[in-house]
């Protein structure tokens, strides 16, 4: 018991450390970006006087000095508020808070439909003939291969152009998820495949797969109950990892569909030189992280029985 | 900032000159084809969301030179005066005014029945205030002021007449008068301070629509105003406007603008690329309507102070060495036509059409001027040198070039110019780089009711570095004379012929070179009525009303 | 930047997708290809006469044909020869982000592995944030910090590949100090800090020198996205990524102006990851055995 509390003290302190380091890094990289702040406050209204400059300056808090700022920054962070956005004028949690259910909406599918597909073709593909399984692993290459925005434009050319199926920008309704959850889920639908795949071939001379097999269960059986949760490990620590970076990907995707939310919010934000927005973008993916790393571990745990004991292993 | 407005504004093809006449004429009715919806009786209530690819940095016109500000403050803001969509000056928040002082003093007989948002009266008074603020160091006017010329000051007569007086005879006053720049706003909206207005946040105006909420970066909401009853006198119904609520959206990627007409999301969308043009036309539940913008057309303005450029063989070149016919018809697909004069053809008082067809496309001449000034090396890339420097000419530009500026980069290519377009995410580093004259050339357009709008482009004491637009570095005594000459003349005539001459000098010494004409459009749903564009090509809202969907 | 951006660290330490498998003539294949991308790299003028900047307007938006065989763009500009000029600058920036990035993250993994426990924690707490933090954005910190460009670029690509590489190397250089094989070193005399290093170096780099090629591949991909997101190399530079955002408004009239140097640069990533799969599998071969 009282292992287990140091256990999951342990974590927590390693969480706020990421947590802290990532709020400390965003401050103080921004630091240097070069430019006046006042210009990206200020936006296309250039001909702002003197004394405005520095109500504005004060009004941000950009004349204290340098400890001060990232003192206050940090009061502010543990107190939930990210500041007020430069370019937007709005505090910048109303920002994400605005922009975060698109997106959420785009991860949950992609998620969703990556780990099923993965799943669908792993058990597709283990079999006994080899055949399936080399086509398999050629496509899975190229796919891997293909970065997400020019597969979202192809996507967009053929069925939004071309076939005219599906709507070239966000319509407000389902059929414009579509694309973009194809374009994000499939690179880490192959992925996670191979990652599978691998996981499912080794499992299944282990033991305990004889031992199934030897009991009289069907060999689709065998692979899809018990092999494949032997396989699931690793791939669980690739999704928890896939989910994180799937910010990276809404940023792409978010842009090649003209979509909003995060991902759009943060490269307007960074061709803005909209400093807090960005802090905020950064703050909220290491929370993400943070997270989903808990939650891999727990997960770990439910798969394996093995790891019931013991102190688990390292997510992501 | 200057060098991106109208620019980015876009352009259908030909085919909607007709409908856009038709716009301008049937005033109003929105001239449907087929079985006429306009049969349709017009209905109050109901909502409409426009969407426009430009969001105001600064929301205060008075303060703003935008012409986005003007655009989405139209709606808030009334005038003294009405300019229609051909160009003619009506009443409107002035019910009569007389020039006096031989044309020193302008006096307004106000109308009695307006009330501001805030239930406070306009009159004279309130007039007076907006021009002191107009003019107040502290408001630091872009382009209000500037309108204004040699404003003097503003006298209350009584509770509803009021004098504008002027040092000189200033004649484009009451086409200025009329736009949103010097729109009347509620004198204790004003005191809210600069912060305030520019923040879009306390507009208090006496228009039909009510600013309501704003969200930076989203849109911004209108309501009615029930109150309202004086409308300018062309307009084809009075009291209040017909729709309930109006939301302008802001949406700066042309796909996502596009698509979201196409997709229902919003009624109405402004700035449509040529390229897009083809798949709005093919939809039967859309259309399109046009109007070429008055003012200067977008022009290239070559700074005669920098190096290259202060040799007019340079310039010369420059003006002959980029085939714009061509150019514009390829890239524009037959939307916006090439200019030949600074003023575009819709510019009351100013066109000058003597200049068509005059310097045309001549790359041989234009080898020969750059030969006899001694770029007569090429380099690796092709490009024309003097004694080891290649002839580059810098061009900043606020955002991104467009491709029409692409096009004429690859034109000067040819010719051995090497166009460094350098641009910039930050307008107050490209600001500071024009006030402290670090360019070659600038390509700008400036939207305007009437041929005045040049001396902001050309008086020598329109400095870039004080809010004015003298790119080129002029300070030629004949131009200034010619200009303050037109802004004096009494008749529409004379102050034509002025610009007439002041162009033809202009174009011959090649410090400004006309590139094209640039065409205001807006798509929308056939279910929307009513819809015309303003004289500078905007759509006015008070009229609209909507089918139920 | 897609996802698989800080992929190499992570997917690499089980067998890499190029790796055992793939038969000789598709591997072949690859070589030949690389070779020839190299060629646009290095000679572009030997497969196009054009200048990759003339405009020809009145042309613009031409179908692929016997004359321009990747068609015409939105200014009339010969796509196939963009395309082969683009070469460069993605094979340049992928090239010098690799190299970076393995530098910076041998000089870091190593300083974790044999500083103490202490430098050891903070090296690897300060990877962990920057772990935390999805590789694009990292990217787009330092864009942020530095001008947009070749070098930023660069830079930015690094930046989100180098922390994911640290840990490998430091984890190797652990294995390798706690294999005993250092120790009986040390106790046969060898003393010097720096020939410590020189033995551990090389065990330590070999995982590294496996993930090379894949780092490469997606680090060519990273600068491209960065461009396309326009914030890496600018129009009119004939960048592959830079002529995927210019198309993107015009995929109506002229796909063939986003499908072409889109389909080069998946073939260049593919090339390198087999090409590079196959060598990694024998470099560890060696290693191993």
């Amino acid at each position: 018991m009282a292992a287990a509390v140091r256990l999951v003290a342990r974590r927590v302190a390693a969480a706020v450390l990421v947590l802290w380091g990532a709020a400390s890094c965003a401050f103080f990289i921004l630091q240097l970006v070069p430019g006046d702040p006042v210009n990206a406050i200020v936006g296309s209204d250039a001909m702002v006087g003197a004394e405005q400059r520095d109500a504005i300056r004060r009004q941000y808090g950009l004349d204290q000095p340098l400890f001060d700022q990232y003192v206050g920054y940090l009061r502010h962070v543990v107190h939930g508020e990210l500041g007020d956005s430069y370019q937007l004028q709005q505090p910048v949690s109303a920002v994400l808070s605005h922009q975060l259910p698109p997106t959420a909406e785009l991860t949950f599918w992609t998620a969703l439909s990556a780990i099923l597909g993965a799943v669908l073709v792993t058990i597709l593909t283990s079999g006994r003939s080899q055949r399936p399984r080399r086509i398999s692993t050629v496509v899975e290459l190229v796919i891997i291969s293909t970065p997400s925005f020019w597969l979202g434009i192809m996507l967009l050319t053929v069925f939004s152009f071309r076939l005219g199926w599906l709507p070239v920008s966000d319509s407000g309704d389902g059929r414009s998820l579509i694309l973009p959850v194809v374009t994000l889920a499939l690179p880490m639908a192959a992925l996670l495949t191979q990652v599978m795949r691998e996981g499912l071939l080794t499992a299944m001379e282990e033991p305990f797969v004889l031992s199934a097999r030897a009991r009289g269960l069907a060999e689709h059986t065998v692979r899809s109950r018990h092999a494949l949760r032997h396989a699931a490990l690793p791939a669980l620590t690739l999704a928890g990892w896939f989910t994180g970076t799937l910010l990276g990907g809404a940023v792409v995707v978010e842009n090649v569909f003209a979509r909003p939310g995060i991902g759009r919010i943060t490269l307007q934000a960074v061709r803005d030189r909209d400093l807090p927005v960005v802090q905020g973008v950064v703050l909220l993916s290491a929370v993400v992280f943070v997270v989903i790393s808990a939650v891999v571990e727990t997960l770990y745990v439910a798969v394996d029985p093995r790891l019931r004991r013991g102190t688990g292993v390292r997510a992501a | 900032m200057d060098s991106c407005r109208t620019m980015q504004r876009a352009t259908p093809p030909s085919t909607f000159v007709a409908l856009a006449l038709l716009a301008v004429t049937a005033c109003g009715s929105s001239g449907g084809t087929g079985s006429s919806p306009d049969a349709v009786r017009p209905r109050d209530g109901g909502s409409l969301t426009y969407a426009e690819s430009q969001e105001p940095g600064c929301w205060d016109p008075h303060s703003s030179s935008e012409d986005s500000t003007a655009f989405v403050q139209r709606p808030v803001f009334d005038s003294l005066v009405h300019q229609t969509p051909d160009g003619a000056l009506e009443p409107w928040l002035a019910s009569s005014w007389r020039t006096g002082k031989g044309g020193r003093a302008y006096t307004f007989t106000l109308r009695r029945d307006v009330i501001f948002h805030d239930g406070s009266r306009m009159d004279a008074a309130a007039v007076k205030a907006n021009f002191d603020h107009i003019t107040a160091k502290t408001t630091r006017s872009q382009y209000a002021a500037g309108l204004l010329g040699p404003y003097e000051g503003t006298t209350v007569e009584g509770t509803y007449r009021v004098t504008v007086r002027f040092s000189r005879p200033f004649e484009p006053f009451l086409q200025a008068a009329s736009t949103t720049y010097l729109g009347i706003a509620s004198p204790a909206s004003l005191k809210a301070g600069q912060a305030a207005l520019c923040a879009g946040t306390g507009s208090v105006g006496s228009g039909p629509f009510k600013a309501g909420r704003y969200v930076r970066g989203q849109q911004r909401a209108y309501a009615r105003n029930p109150r309202y009853a004086w409308p300018p006198q062309s307009a084809n119904h009075s009291g209040p406007a017909r729709l309930n609520s109006l939301t302008i959206r802001f949406l700066t990627d042309d796909t996502t603008r596009v698509g979201a007409l196409t997709s229902d999301q919003v009624d109405a969308v402004a700035a449509i690329p040529p390229h897009q043009v083809g798949i709005l036309t093919r939809n039967a539940q859309l259309k399109t309507v046009s109007k070429a913008i008055p003012g200067a057309v977008n022009a290239f303005y070559l700074n005669t102070r920098s190096s290259p450029f202060s040799d007019p063989r340079v310039r010369k070149a420059f003006q002959r060495a980029i085939d714009f016919s061509t150019l514009a018809k390829a890239i524009f697909q037959g939307a916006n036509s090439r200019a030949w004069s600074l003023l575009s053809p819709s510019t009351p008082n100013g066109y000058a059409p003597a200049e068509a067809g005059r310097r045309p496309y001549d790359p041989r001449l234009a080898a020969r001027l750059l030969d006899a000034a001694g770029w007569t090396g090429r380099d690796a890339e092709g490009y024309r040198t003097k004694d080891g420097d290649r002839l580059t000419v810098v061009a900043p530009v606020y955002g991104t070039a467009s491709l029409f500026t692409q096009a004429v980069q690859g034109a000067l290519k040819r010719a051995g110019i090497h166009l460094d377009v350098v641009e910039s995410a930050d307008a107050a580093e490209v600001s500071t780089r024009l006030s402290q004259g670090r360019y070659d050339v600038v390509q700008t357009s400036w939207a305007r009711g009437d041929g005045d709008v040049l001396s902001q482009f050309l008086l020598s004491t329109a400095d870039p570095a004080y809010g004015g637009r003298n790119f080129s570095a002029l300070s030629d005594p004949l131009l200034d004379r010619w200009l303050k000459a037109a802004q004096t003349a009494r008749s529409a005539k004379q102050r034509t012929l002025y610009y007439a001459k002041i162009q033809e000098r202009v174009l011959d010494e090649a410090v400004a070179v006309p590139a094209y004409i640039p065409t205001g459009s807006v798509a929308h749903s056939t279910r929307v009525h009513g819809l015309r564009l303003s004289i500078s090509a905007w759509p006015e809202f008070y009229e609209v009303w909507v089918e139920d969907r | 930047m897609s996802a698989g951006t800080r992929g190499p660290g992570r997917r690499c330490s089980r067998p890499g997708p190029g790796g055992q498998g793939r038969s000789r003539p598709a591997v072949l294949l690859a070589a030949a290809f690389l070779t020839l991308v190299v060629l646009f790299a290095l000679f572009p003028a030997l497969f196009t006469s054009g200048d990759p900047a003339d405009t020809d307007p009145v042309h613009a938006f031409a179908p692929p044909s016997a004359q321009h065989f990747f068609g015409t763009d939105q200014l009339g500009r010969d796509v196939l020869t963009r395309s082969v000029h683009g070469t460069r600058y993605s094979l340049a920036i992928g090239a010098a982000a690799t190299a970076i990035a393995m530098v910076t993250a041998t000089v870091w993994g190593l300083a974790a592995a044999l500083l103490g426990r202490f430098a050891d924690a903070v090296l690897m707490r300060v990877a962990d944030v920057f772990l935390a933090l999805p590789g694009l954005l990292l990217a787009l910190m330092v864009i942020l910090v530095m001008d947009k460009g070749a070098l930023s670029t660069t830079a930015a690509v690094a930046a989100g590949t180098a922390p994911g590489l640290a840990r490998v190397v430091r984890a190797q250089a652990l294995v390798v100090r706690l294999s005993g094989y250092v120790e009986s070193a040390i106790a046969l005399g060898v003393r010097t800090p720096l020939t410590v290093l020189r033995h551990i170096l090389p065990n330590a780099l070999s995982p590294l020198l496996v993930l090379a090629p894949v780092s490469l591949g997606t680090s060519i991909s990273a600068g491209a996205a960065l461009s396309y997101l326009g914030l890496g190399l600018q129009p009119p530079t004939p960048e592959w990524g830079t002529m995927l955002t210019e198309s993107q408004a015009y995929l109506q009239q002229g796909w063939w102006t986003a499908l072409f140097p889109g389909l080069l640069l998946v073939a260049t990533v593919l090339a390198v990851t087999a090409v590079g799969g196959h060598v990694g599998g024998h470099a560890r071969g060696r290693v191993l055995s």
